[in-house]
């Protein structure tokens, strides 16, 4: 387990992930996780019916290891786990959980952190929103960018 | 010699998910890449001059300057939205 990295078209079972995940870390004294959820509406209030997720197969699944891989190596970290979606995302439904174990707090909660912010920004992703108006693409907004860049890489 | 060119993002949404095109026997960089699919493309000129427009091959970004060979993976990136 200790720095893996999954794409998946199907529901992410969040709590199944989190269990396993403590298991295979056991000896660690700290796990964090984190689910991201497809909110129902869009920054301008919109409904939002669908979240779609385009991946370029190879390139994207690189891109989430990559990301995980350098966490493993910045941060005390026994054991980091990330699970992102592709395809088709329903409001309410898990869109990326990542976890990380750590032998004390502090590491977890900053590596945890860092993949998120990574992620949001340089995962091979392209995401649009599905509404009654049709499609809206999105891309990383000035905030995520400025979150990306606390990490100084 | 004839070679497929994927797009992804709102460039695939505009052009499809992939085209072929013509490049010469030798290969040829980046830049020419664009010339030539906008020159046999005519919907696609706009496309790939209108954003920021990231090339791929072999699945890894380059720049303008890299060579580029026929049966090459060759992809056309529009802006990462992330995950």
């Amino acid at each position: 387990m200790a720095c893996s990295s999954r794409l998946l078209s199907t529901a992410i079972a969040a709590d199944r992930e989190l269990a396993g995940f403590i298991q295979a870390a056991a000896g660690a004294g700290a796990v964090v996780s984190f689910c991201g959820i497809a909110r129902p509406a869009a920054k301008s209030g919109e409904v939002v019916d669908a979240l779609h997720l385009d991946h370029y197969p190879g390139m994207t699944e690189r891109s989430l290891q990559t990301i995980a891989d350098d966490g493993y190596e910045r941060f005390d970290v026994s054991d980091l786990l990330v699970v992102h979606r592709c395809g088709t995302i329903k409001p309410g439904e898990t869109i990326v959980f990542v976890a990380a174990a750590s032998p004390h707090r502090r590491a977890a909660f900053e590596a945890a952190d860092y993949l998120m912010d990574r992620l949001k920004t340089e995962a091979v992703f392209w995401k649009r929103e599905q509404g009654v108006d049709g499609t809206r693409w999105i891309e990383p907004t000035e905030g995520d960018r400025a979150d990306a860049a606390r990490w100084g890489d | 010699m004839r070679t497929r060119i994927l797009f992804f993002g709102a460039l695939s949404a505009r052009l499809g998910s992939e085209r072929e095109i013509e490049i010469p026997d030798e290969g040829c960089s980046v830049a020419d890449l664009r010339r030539l699919i906008s020159a046999q493309h005519a919907d696609a000129a706009e496309a790939l001059s209108s954003r920021p427009i990231k090339v791929a091959v072999d699945q890894e970004i380059v720049g303008e300057d890299a060579h580029v060979m026929a049966g090459q993976e060759i992809a056309f990136l529009s802006p990462l939205s992330g995950g």
